[in-house]
């Protein structure tokens, strides 16, 4: 009998790391691949006879950060990019999730071993795993999201965003409308995760951008906000984004995974307004997709599937860094969806002008913080 | 507490015991903490307002009057605690300046400026809720003899199958009756394991949070998202007619989503329940002395399986808190540890019930109070800064290690718990 339960939980136990690791192991042989080159040298399609031979042998990887790969932001946008660059350029892409921090090195590792060409890795806190593994595998290219590597890694790209670039518009957009909607006590407010730069980068302009309402309209709105220090964490994010709401608080802007999206939930059961992050959110919420009215987008996307398709054309910048801005469409607003009829054009057209005032140069966004 | 307070009184007549002087010198710190903030933190014409959502201001008080005020409160509590003759109410003392001094902290950060006093209370009360749940679980579970530290695996299954069931039966009471139920079966599972197996506890509730983790994860990215059932939304907040209407403690106590009032009568139920039933006293005897128990015929084994079920039950609700109480989906590991903090506050709460809710109640308040300051930003003395978040979250921890060490006596776990019963 003794025996009899040791083997249940043996098998219990070894099936819930085969359940917890479920499609995060990178398989390739059984991937199913967009094209096989060696198998099926001539598909006459335009564009794949302008692609160098061995692309379609590229195997790209992606570790993603803690969140999950169904995370309905930064780790889904990226393998979204990825998914994109597997059907048109015809590259080879997979994923592993992190369950935990101290999983970043083992999967770069897993993925480095593997021999793939270029690797992915997600988010602010892989930087030092990333900066660490990429010199220990040279033949390997290491593109880095939302990194920055000081010195520079000969085989590494650090990608960033000048999210402030868009957080800015949002911040005078949000004052405009709390004006609009509580013109006795406008005040916006924001539900953050970590206190970490990529994070504050937001932050900052989006404060910046509503002092520059003020500063415009000779208003008094006020921003408050609360960093609930995890990203994880979408109960404690509605509990604050409450408290900000009984402080006085219109609007929230949601910056921080679940946690910003907790912000976002507190918003509509007092019937106030949200603002997503990353993606565009009204696609990612459908609870609260309803009182958005816009996201600050960062496209990773749209940088990732660039990035990829600069290796595909042999012109990966290594060593380099990749800025997604508003003008290469790396980072942007999202359409007012819902809202569309009920923001001013008076205001949207002000936000549109700041939005080319940035690009152009002549408004600052009040990020990096001198 | 008193008695206990009253027991190392008289077990060492003779002057101060190591502790009490600490605390004594601790109470004295708070004291000129006080003081100082108030001099030198605040504005002479400064007042607090404290104000509600419906009610507009409630109170204002000038802010360097009252600090001076409660920190000299503290100085002379500090003294009173040197007097023999007021040994007995040690206890009292304690608790009151944990309060005043909770107090003193939200003057000084709302001072020239205004703050919701019930809002405040309500995040606490909220934020409470399951971790008194998962800790009625674990009250129900330690008192009849099973270690439980599956909590946590429980709740977040209960999370998920709220979530499932919720979908399925287009019902969100639907989805939270299935918490329970899923709640109830890993609890069942544990108590086969515990009892029937005898499987060394810790190993088995391991079992069972790991389980819950990979379970969970793979069926929601596998079943739930791809058949459309993960956003059921989440329940609305129920008024209680007329009785939510009372000024201040109307929208605190009787406008709440359900799994609160659920935890509230729960709570009682459970503790009259545990303490005040033939039943409840059958089940601890289980705990502390199961042979005993069965010598005058008690089924000790079977009361375990019949508790530990039912608290899987409470755990379960508990874990419906995270999906169908806040924000209406399932994310991976939702209930990000907060089982286990559950299993502390029951410790904290001495596996009492009521002690378990004042304890989960500390923890969120605790973590209000650090959320007004981010808020509000107040302004250290000296340096002018405000004190970085980082610190603030923090801030919880530090003061539950200290009242734990300081005001909270020693905790006894039931004697007979984590050992299998065998009949001779």
């Amino acid at each position: 009998m003794k025996k009899w339960i040791f083997v249940t939980l043996v098998v219990l136990l070894a099936a819930s790391m085969v359940l917890a690791g479920c499609g995060a192991t990178p398989e390739p042989e059984v991937e199913p691949t967009a094209t096989q080159p060696a198998a099926q040298p001539t598909e006459p399609t335009a564009p794949e006879a302008t692609e160098p031979p061995a692309a379609g042998a590229l195997k790209v990887g992606m570790v993603s950060d803690v969140g999950g790969i169904d995370d309905a932001s930064f780790n889904q946008n990226t393998w979204e990019g990825l998914q994109r660059a597997q059907e048109e350029l015809g590259i080879q892409a997979q994923f592993i999730e992190s369950q935990a921090q101290a999983d970043y090195e083992k999967n770069i590792t897993e993925f480095a071993e593997q021999d793939y060409d270029l690797v992915f890795t997600v988010g602010f806190l892989l930087n030092d795993a990333t900066a660490k593994m990429a010199p220990e595998y040279p033949d390997v290219y290491f593109a880095g999201i939302d990194q920055w590597y000081d010195p520079a890694i000969p085989n590494a790209v650090a990608i960033t965003f000048n999210v402030d670039e868009a957080a800015f518009p949002i911040g005078y957009l949000a004052a405009g409308w709390a004006v609009l909607q509580d013109p006795d006590d406008p005040q916006i407010g924001y539900v953050a995760g970590m206190q970490i730069p990529p994070v504050e980068q937001f932050i900052v302009a989006y404060e910046a951008g509503a002092a520059y309402y003020n500063e415009q309209k000779g208003t008094d709105v006020q921003v408050k906000g609360v960093y609930v220090g995890d990203f994880e964490a979408p109960d404690q994010g509605k509990i604050q984004g409450q408290s900000l709401i009984d402080e006085g608080v219109d609007i929230i802007f949601g910056v921080g995974g679940k946690t910003g999206n907790g912000g976002i939930a507190a918003a509509k059961e007092n019937g106030l307004w949200g603002i997503g992050v990353d993606v565009d959110q009204y696609f990612t919420l459908p609870n609260e997709k309803d009182i958005l009215i816009t996201s600050c987008m960062k496209r990773l996307d749209n940088a990732v599937f660039g990035v990829t398709e600069a290796l595909v054309n042999g012109e990966f910048p290594a060593g380099g860094i990749y800025v997604g801005t508003l003008e290469n469409g790396g980072v942007g607003l999202a359409p007012y969806h819902d809202f569309e009829g009920e923001i001013p054009a008076e205001l949207d057209a002000e936000v549109q002008a700041i939005v080319q005032g940035i690009i152009a140069g002549e408004i600052g966004t009040g990020w990096p913080v001198q | 507490m008193a008695a206990q307070a009253q027991a190392i009184g008289v077990s060492k007549p003779a002057g101060l015991s190591r502790k009490d002087l600490f605390v004594t010198l601790g109470i004295l710190l708070i004291g000129a903490i006080l003081l100082l903030l108030g001099g030198f933190s605040t504005e002479a014409g400064d007042s607090s307002t404290f104000t509600d959502q419906v009610l507009g201001t409630l109170f204002s008080l000038p802010s360097r009057a009252t600090l001076y005020t409660l920190g000299s409160i503290c100085f002379f509590v500090a003294g009173l605690r040197l007097f023999r003759g007021a040994r007995s109410i040690r206890g009292l003392l304690n608790w009151t300046i944990a309060l005043v001094s909770a107090f003193a902290f939200l003057v000084w950060i709302t001072s020239g400026t205004s703050l919701n006093l019930p809002g405040m209370l309500q995040a606490t009360l909220v934020a409470a809720t399951p971790l008194t749940l998962g800790a009625m679980c674990g009250v129900l579970c330690e008192r009849s003899g099973i270690i439980n530290i599956a909590i946590e695996g429980m709740m977040l299954w209960g999370a998920f199958s709220a979530v499932a069931f919720a979908s399925i039966f287009d019902s969100l009471w639907m989805g939270l009756v299935a918490a329970g139920l899923m709640g109830g079966l890993m609890a069942a599972l544990h108590a086969v394991l515990s009892i029937k197996y005898k499987v060394d506890q810790i190993i088995s509730g391991t079992v069972i949070n790991i389980l819950a983790a990979g379970g969970t994860r793979f069926l929601n990215i596998r079943l739930l998202e791809p058949a459309g059932l993960s956003t059921p939304g989440s329940f609305p907040i129920i008024r209680i007619p007329v009785l939510s209407e009372i000024p201040i403690i109307g929208p605190l106590l009787f406008a709440n989503q359900p799994i609160v009032f659920i935890m509230l009568i729960l709570l009682l139920a459970v503790n009259y329940v545990v303490f005040a039933t033939p039943w409840g006293l059958r089940m601890r005897a289980c705990g502390e002395h199961p042979r005993a128990a069965d010598t005058v015929g008690v089924h000790v084994n079977r009361m375990r399986y019949i508790s530990v079920t039912v608290a899987g039950l409470i755990a379960g609700i508990g874990g419906a808190y995270f999906s169908l109480g806040m924000i209406g989906t399932f994310e991976d590991g939702m209930t990000r540890g907060q089982g286990f903090v559950a299993l502390a506050a029951m410790i904290f709460g001495n596996w009492n019930p009521i002690g378990a809710f004042l304890a989960a109640l500390l923890f969120g308040f605790a973590d209000a109070l650090q959320v007004k300051m981010q808020i509000i930003k107040p302004l250290l003395p000296f340096i002018h800064q405000p004190i970085p978040p980082e610190f603030l979250q923090m801030a919880p921890y530090i003061l539950t290690i200290i009242v734990v060490a300081g005001v909270v006596g020693r905790s006894m776990a039931p004697a007979a718990e984590g050992k299998p019963y065998e009949k001779q």
